[in-house]
This record gives C-alpha cells, structure tokens and sequence, in this order.
C-alpha cells in the first residue's frame, strides 16, 4: 500500500475522532457512538495486521483517479455524517423528554 | 422516627425489575419517615414491579413509569423533573436494591445543612475501615475515578459511583439538562459539575449487600463499556469552563 493511502486512512480516523470528541464536548452525539468508533478503529487495525487485506485496500483506493479527489469526497462524507448522528441525537434527546413528560403526567398516586 | 429539615423532601429511587425488593426498601424508608412522599421511576419492568408497588399498603407513594427503557440515567433525570415540577427543595436518591439504609437519611441533610453544599454523597468507604462488599473490578474502578476527579477538580471524592445521594435544587435544575448522562451518571457528571462550581460532600454510610435481583453492571462487556463511557466523559471535564 503506497504512503499516500495509509496516511489518507490513517488521517480519517484521526479527523472523524477529533470530530467525535468534539461533538460528545458539546452533548450533540451520544458518547456510545464513540465506542462503536473506536471498535471499529480496533478492528480494523487488527485486520491491516493482514497483509492480503492491506492489499485489496490499495487497490480500491488505486481505481480512483486522483487521491486527492478521492480525500475531498471521502471528507465530505464523514461530514455529512456527523451531521446525520448530530440530527439523529436530537430526535433521541426528544424521544427521551417525551417518555420523561408521559411518566410524569401519568403519575399514579397512592 | 425523624422529622427535622424533610418538610421538603422527596425520595426518589428508580427502579428496573426489582419486585422483590421494593417492597422491603419501601417499609424500610416508612420505619423512620411515615409520611415522606417516595417517588419510584418504574424503568419499564417486565417483571412484577409496578404491581408491586400499586398494591403496598402505604401512603404518599408517587409511581412514574417510563413506556420504553431508557436506562438509569434517565430514570432518575424523570425523579429530578418530577421534583422541580412539583417544586420540592430537596431529593434524595437511592438504589431500590435496598442496599442502602434509610437510617442515615437525617445525617444527609445535618450535612447539607452544616457544610452549605449543594450534594451530598454517601460514602461506603468512610465508613468501613477495609472495602468490604466492593468486588476487585469495582474497586480498581473507584480508584481511577477518585483519581481523576482529584486530578481535574482538586476535590478528593471517596465514593463517586454512590447512588446514595442528597441533591439540592441548584444541582437539579443542572442535573435536568439534556447534558445529564442517559446511562451511567457517575464520576463524570461528579467532576462537569464541580468545575461548574457546584459544591459536595460526603458522609458516611452502610451499604449492604444486594439481597436478590442482578446488577446493571453486570457482564463483562458492560463493565468495559462502564468503563470507557464514564472515563472519556470524566476527562473531558478538563475542557469545562469554570
């Protein structure tokens, strides 16, 4: 696998978990969101220990015509992302206040 | 039986499949405080619980339940709103496992009152000379968590997993943030609300030992995950403004 794509794996990783803590900081994503990153971070460092894996890696990344391209919409992507699990944190927060609110108006006194 | 500084007082103790214990919890709290109002947060049970509690044979008894599981943290987050809703001054938390003992409820809010804090958090290993009833995992927990409050607040906090808690309302109009953790309330929410300049302090209780029913923590993977969850928010209290 050529420099350029391990450090263009390598720098995704760091980029989205920087972006993770970031968000878990500011309670806009849940922190078991960071765990399920992090196993897969895990995981998929244990399978780079693979070297025919490595192998078929560089090749996908080698079909596409420019690394740089490639960077910018796989950027993109993990952007767009943190802003779909950002919006989906907000409709669990809500999803929660709600079953709060029905618990607490549906009292039942003795 | 007790009834200096409770005329403001609710009890709250959440609870998930505990059907046999509630009701021993319950009589045990009416032994010392007839007519304090208990709220219990019913997690969604699957087992007998509300059942349970609907049919005891006491009085000021406030059951809310959740129609889906939202986990520890949210329950008590219902008892706390519940307690601002109905504009009670004072809450005291405890487990349903009826591991702690009602006994020390007056010594909670002597300290409160003495000490001008916002907390008050039972300690179990002020009060026993060795860690007794503390598995080894639990223990090397605590430990790390005591330490890295220390290191990040400076406050020196011997139990920070109690759920034997005494809550003012500054820190329930806090703790009702959507910034209140939704599963395990714990060490981190102890170190993000020191550095907001909330004040706590302990005390020393009994803890006993669960008498049936499992624990949340239970399970490898959930004590990994404890873990990792609680230590990561703890240390990014550092980033806090005080």
């Amino acid at each position: 696998m050529p420099l350029s794509q391990l450090i263009l794996l390598f720098s995704i990783i760091i980029f989205s978990s920087i972006f993770l803590i970031y968000y878990v900081f500011k309670n806009k994503i849940s922190t078991s969101l960071t765990f399920i990153w992090f196993v897969i971070c895990f995981i998929l460092s244990f399978i780079s220990l693979n070297y025919s894996i490595i192998i078929r890696i560089g090749e996908l990344f080698q079909a596409t015509p420019s690394i740089l391209i490639l960077t910018i919409i796989i950027f993109g992507i993990i952007i767009f992302l943190f802003y779909l699990l950002v919006k989906i944190n907000t409709l669990l927060q809500w999803n929660k206040n709600i079953i709060q609110e029905i618990a607490i108006m549906g009292q039942e006194k003795k | 039986m007790y009834n200096t500084n409770i005329k403001n007082m609710l009890i709250i103790i959440p609870a998930y499949n505990e059907e046999n214990n509630i009701s021993i919890t319950i009589s045990n709290i009416r032994r010392y405080y007839k007519k304090v109002p208990i709220c219990i947060i019913n997690d969604c049970s699957n087992d007998n619980t509300r059942n349970v509690i609907l049919n005891l044979n006491q009085e000021n008894i406030i059951l809310l339940t959740h129609t889906i599981r939202q986990g520890y943290g949210v329950a008590i987050q219902t008892g706390y709103k519940y307690a601002l809703r109905e504009k009670y001054d004072i809450v005291l938390q405890m487990d349903a496992d009826n591991q702690h003992d009602p006994l020390f409820i007056s010594r909670f809010l002597e300290k409160m009152e003495k000490d001008n804090v916002d907390v008050v958090i039972g300690s179990r290993f002020l009060y026993y000379k060795k860690d007794r009833n503390v598995s080894i995992s639990k223990k090397i927990a605590i430990k790390i968590f005591r330490l890295l409050i220390l290191w990040i607040t400076g406050a020196y906090i011997s139990d920070p997993t109690s759920g034997y808690q005494l809550l003012n309302k500054k820190i329930l109009k806090y703790y009702s943030s959507n910034s209140f953790p939704i599963d395990f309330p714990d060490a981190n929410i102890i170190s993000w609300a020191i550095k907001k300049k909330f004040k706590f302090s302990e005390i020393a209780v009994e803890m006993k030992d669960r008498s049936s029913g499992t624990s949340m923590h239970k399970g490898m993977y959930k004590q990994i995950y404890y873990m990792y969850k609680v230590m990561l928010v703890t240390i990014l209290s550092i980033f806090v403004k005080e």
